[in-house]
């Protein structure tokens, strides 16, 4: 049911595996906190693998809460010889595919609810039918981000704009940046860091006319 | 918060999405987002850059909030990691005891020290280079001096621990160089609160080859 994109998907994220591993052993020592922190991080993500694989928003959205849960009580079994990434990706397949299978054994779901996009032919959806839960209003807002996004980062200093792109697209290490960029490690964390800043600052409005009261 | 507080946490926060905090300052930032939903924000606003960056499919967050607000009360019934299914007959109890969390009275309170730990060590670690690179200087100045008075000091000199730190130093900076005590009042407040260096001379460098009157803290 997930193709080889998906596959590719879960393997070709930015290697962050001191990141995640410090907050999962937060985690697994008891402090819930560090939990949220990773799901804040992966749900946007986990929802679009779900979002594949089943149609309806409010499914999507609570085989993506059992996909966390699962991961949670499951953290401890975490070994660490992947990202956590990976782990969280197959438990969120498995979780959808248990959902699928038990959506199509209840009489009382619509098909549509479950049926993925692999089914789709151009006589069996209405014309303009949301292939999800996009309406017009978040399609324009999801594309307003990425457009903020993009002039943000065109509007960024040469080094700033390397730094980011360095790290969040070329998945490069601080230590890494900081051979190519030829600069110390702790201006790689500088220029990261004012990067994101300056970005965030030109998308906050957005995200708080979207949200209403923030986190 | 301060506007110098704000930034400084969310340069914390900005490593800690890319791995690259540890240890106390790890502990404290995760605390402090736990209690700040400015700081949450910042958490948020950071991996959705990235994630637009790299994914402009993943720019449709509105439900974001809404999602975390229902996990919140979902994880808030779950059974912790590691927790084994609760056997009703011989009574088992939970094997993992889940660690204390301090209970949070403000921001403002997690904030400061925070920012000093952050500063302090930011000083130590700067002066850290530049003492291990001005003892070395210290000392073949003074071995090639006291070698022109003495050519007997000489070999000794030779073999002095140039490299070899104070045993209290270097139980904090393991495999550097003994520090300087440089004239930075900053540093001076630092180290006499921490009590971590000891063993200096009088000539305000390690001189282990050389007998002189040294402070020991009282206690070491």
């Amino acid at each position: 049911m997930t193709s080889e994109s998906d596959t590719a998907e879960a393997t070709a994220d930015p290697p962050e595996p001191d990141s995640d591993r410090a907050l999962v052993a937060r985690t697994v020592a008891g402090d819930s906190h560090a939990f949220e922190l990773l799901v804040v991080k992966y749900q946007r993500r986990i929802q679009r693998l779900i979002g594949r694989m089943v149609r309806d928003v409010d499914l999507v959205e609570d085989i993506a809460q059992e996909t966390f849960i699962r991961a949670y009580r499951a953290l401890h079994q975490f070994r660490g010889d992947a990202q956590f990434y990976t782990w969280l990706y197959r438990i969120a397949v498995n979780t959808a595919k248990k959902a699928l299978m038990e959506l199509k054994r209840d009489p009382t779901v619509s098909e549509a609810a479950w049926r993925t996009s692999d089914d789709d032919d151009e006589t069996s959806r209405p014309g303009n039918e949301p292939i999800d839960d996009e309406t017009p209003e978040t399609v324009l807002a999801a594309k307003e981000i990425g457009a903020m996004v993009n002039a943000a980062m065109e509007a960024l200093p040469p080094d700033l704009r390397e730094a980011l792109i360095l790290r969040e697209i070329e998945g490069l290490t601080y230590e890494e940046i900081a051979e190519a960029m030829n600069c110390p490690i702790g201006t790689v964390r500088s220029r990261i860091f004012r990067a994101r800043e300056a970005v965030s600052v030109r998308i906050r409005p957005l995200l708080e006319n979207q949200g209403g009261k923030r986190w | 918060m301060h506007e110098d507080e704000r930034q400084l946490l969310c340069e914390r926060i900005s490593a800690l999405a890319d791995g690259q905090l540890d240890g106390d300052a790890l502990a404290h930032t995760v605390t402090l987002m736990s209690v700040s939903g400015e700081a949450r924000g910042a958490w948020h606003t950071y991996h959705l850059v990235g994630d637009v960056l790299r994914c402009p499919d993943l720019a449709d967050c509105g439900r974001d909030q809404a999602f975390m607000a229902r996990f919140r009360e979902r994880l808030a019934q779950a059974e912790p990691p590691g927790v084994p299914n609760r056997v009703v007959g011989d009574g088992a109890v939970p094997v993992v005891e889940p660690i204390r969390v301090r209970p949070v009275e403000s921001v403002q309170a997690l904030v400061m020290p925070v920012l000093a730990a952050q500063a302090a060590n930011d000083a130590v670690v700067r002066w850290k280079w530049l003492a291990a690179a001005a003892s070395l200087m210290a000392v073949a100045v003074l071995g090639w001096h006291l070698g022109t008075l003495n050519p007997a000091l000489a070999p000794v000199l030779a073999t002095s621990p140039v490299n070899q730190a104070p045993a209290t130093a270097g139980a904090t900076i393991a495999g550097m160089a003994p520090p300087v005590m440089l004239r930075d009042p900053r540093l001076d407040e630092l180290l006499a609160a921490h009590r971590q260096f000891g063993g200096t001379s009088a000539l305000q460098m390690p001189a282990g080859f050389l007998r002189n009157a040294t402070f020991e803290p009282v206690g070491r």
